[in-house]
């Protein structure tokens, strides 16, 4: 459970955001969309501590600012939107990664953090590639690695930063939808920030429109892509359109002319 | 495999074409070659590489060690036979079988070239040991062991008593603390700079945006290296200053900047020891968290590191090692930074490769370059740190170029 109260970020005289109040339920996925600079990132970035905020952020009932480091991380998987892949590094030692806040300062990997890794790289598909190196793996392939570590720390919670912004359509929607399994099969709290409406409304069971730094709106998938409230926000020529089959939405965008 | 979930077929889509993973997952692994069977092996635990192996790499350092310690003792004005060397030795342990070695041999061999073999495979070992870990430490490839300040300030310390006429027993220990009061000054002034920064800074998005993980008091990487380069100029200044007001003493301070390892003693050789050992023994028992923070700091903050202690640590650490190696070998450059990106280009960037390999590796580099500074030209000795470069940079833009690789300082 994610729960943040009054969040406040200020870099210099911008305010990156003024105010913010977020509650993320056990389990739940929670999709944060918005435009570019409305604050997604630096909200995530927040809950996680990694940039200094004023208010307050509850973690599974814990105040996240007397969580050390290592406890923080036994509770939060972060994934960055541009993760740093070492070149030389195999896939097998960057699961292991993963497994760190559950290892002592001097302390090194033991069996059981293996197996846990080579579950998951089992899972994921990802086990013929375990000695490879990262530089070899395609886009799809490292996307899936830095997601086995992040599984790797088996926090509860995952902050996704546009997890799948470096991927093409169809690995897109497979990423997500591991996400998607991974989060019942372990009962992961989810909060990602996705550009992608069409899909945010597919996956995210709630969203959170962001905007210079403030929530604009949030609920129901339906209800907040629509195209008067993303117009407003966006600018305008987004339309919304509902697919044949179902109910979701499908967001379209237009030259503004002719 | 079995646990393949759906929309994610094993492995199908995102091969590459020349992977043979997708098509020969079935075939018996009997059928194939060695090369071949480990990569393909799927769920096999025992069959995936955890680690970078360090056995070869390790092997083959303490070789070069060996040998180097062996031609070190050997090699000089006066022939010494091998047997000599072992007699020697012998002579030395708390109860030995009787040898006989002649007097003067032995002399030769444990007053004069033993100590400066074991001395310079002391040093060797702090500075490439030093080096990999400020690399490590400061992500950067171009960080050595000199890198926030301990050369300028062992320098401006060991200048101060040549000039004063102090007593030279105090040159090593002036200029340690030289050194080493130079690095706390930088760090101090470079966290401080940092922390005050931190505020205005806008957010780095993604990867390495210079944020260090918590809120709490974290220096930024770049501002510690920037106060390094001032801290170093302002005491490479007084130093120089010093020198030139004391000309009459020119000749003995240029002979210590320029370093070297003649007149290595045995109580030079106990004076560093429990530097050298507790240095290099915390900095390998940081390799794992210096493989961690291999992904960024911001990454590594995720992961639970807490990256300013664990840079403080590995700084004081790699610092203590580094300037009790200057405090007896003056400045001896470019060791820091050839061996442990020899290291990295032969045996993998891994610190639980990079870091006991490098030190080890580093010893017998430095004890190998002293054999060659004191015979080229003998009775003459060469600056060792003219040879270090001169030996060093072509060996290891061959290596560079025969890999046609990058090193890869992550």
């Amino acid at each position: 459970m994610i729960a943040a109260y009054d969040l406040q970020v200020s870099f210099g005289a911008k305010v990156a955001l003024d105010g913010v109040d977020l509650t993320v339920a056990t389990g739940e996925w929670v999709g944060l969309i918005g435009p570019n600079g409305a604050g997604k990132t630096t909200l995530l970035r927040a809950i996680a501590q990694m940039t200094p905020a004023s208010g307050k952020v509850v973690i599974d009932d814990q105040p996240a600012s007397a969580l050390s480091q290592r406890q923080l991380a036994q509770l939060i998987a972060f994934l960055p939107q541009h993760p740093v892949l070492p070149p030389d590094m195999t896939g097998a030692e960057y699961v292991l990664l993963g497994r760190n806040p559950h290892i002592s300062y001097f302390g090194i990997e033991s069996p059981a953090d293996r197996t846990i890794c080579m579950d998951l790289l089992d899972q994921l598909a990802l086990a013929h590639m375990a000695d490879r190196r990262l530089a070899t793996m395609s886009g799809g392939e490292a996307q899936r690695m830095v997601l086995a570590r992040a599984l790797a720390q088996e926090a509860p919670i995952l902050l996704l930063d546009e997890p799948t912004s470096a991927l093409d359509l169809g690995r897109r929607v497979d990423a997500l939808e591991l996400i998607d399994d991974l989060r019942r099969e372990r009962a992961l709290t989810v909060l990602s920030a996705i550009h992608d409406l069409t899909l945010a409304g597919q996956f995210a069971e709630r969203l959170v429109l962001l905007s210079e730094g403030r929530i604009a709106a949030e609920g129901d998938p339906d209800a907040i892509l629509r195209a008067d409230l993303l117009s407003t926000h966006y600018g305008a020529g987004i339309g919304v359109v509902v697919t044949p089959e179902g109910e979701r939405a499908v967001i379209t965008h237009r030259r503004r002319s002719p | 495999m079995s646990a393949t979930l759906p929309g994610l077929p094993a492995g199908a889509a995102d091969q590459e074409p020349a992977a043979p993973a997708g098509s020969v997952q079935k075939t018996s692994q009997d059928a194939m070659p060695a090369s071949q069977r480990q990569r393909i092996v799927p769920a096999a635990t025992t069959a995936v590489r955890w680690r970078t192996r360090i056995a070869r790499p390790m092997l083959i350092a303490l070789a070069l060690l060996i040998i180097a310690l062996v031609a070190g003792t050997s090699i000089g004005p006066a022939d010494v036979p091998f047997s000599a060397i072992l007699g020697t030795l012998a002579q030395h342990m708390p109860w030995h079988p009787s040898v006989s070695v002649s007097a003067i041999n032995s002399a030769i061999i444990w007053q004069i070239r033993l100590p400066r073999v074991v001395l310079g495979a002391m040093v060797g070992a702090m500075l490439a040991g030093g080096g990999a870990a400020y690399q490590g430490v400061f992500r950067n490839p171009l960080a050595d062991p000199y890198l926030l300040g301990v050369a300028a300030g062992a320098g401006l310390g060991a200048t101060v008593v040549i000039v004063s006429g102090g007593n030279p027993n105090l040159q090593p220990v002036a200029a340690f603390v030289g050194g080493a009061g130079a690095v706390a000054l930088t760090y101090s002034l470079g966290a401080t700079t940092g922390r005050a920064g931190r505020s205005k800074r806008r957010n780095g998005r993604g990867g390495d945006g210079g944020w260090t993980g918590r809120t709490a008091a974290t220096a930024g990487t770049a501002s510690i290296l920037l106060a390094g380069v001032a801290v170093a100029a302002l005491l490479t200044a007084g130093q120089t200053y010093l020198q030139q007001q004391h000309s009459q003493t020119l000749q003995s301070v240029y002979a210590w900047i320029l370093g070297g390892l003649s007149g290595a003693t045995w109580s030079q050789v106990t004076m560093i020891l429990p530097y050298v050992l507790i240095s290099g023994a915390v900095l390998v028992a940081h390799r794992r968290l210096l493989d961690v923070l291999r992904v960024g700091e911001a990454e590594a903050g995720n992961l639970g590191v807490n990256v300013a202690r664990l840079r403080l640590v590995v700084v004081i650490a790699a610092t203590l090692g580094t300037a009790a190696a200057v405090s007896v070998s003056g400045l001896i450059g470019f060791v820091g930074i050839i061996v442990p990106h020899l290291v990295r280009l032969t045996a993998g960037a891994s610190y639980r490769v990079v870091l006991p390999v490098s030190m080890v590796g580093g010893g017998a580099f430095l004890v190998l370059t002293d054999i060659a500074a004191r015979t080229l030209q003998a009775p003459a000795e060469l600056p060792i740190g003219v040879l270090t470069a001169a030996i060093g940079a072509p060996f290891f833009l061959f290596v560079l170029r025969s890999r046609r690789a990058r090193p890869d300082i992550s």
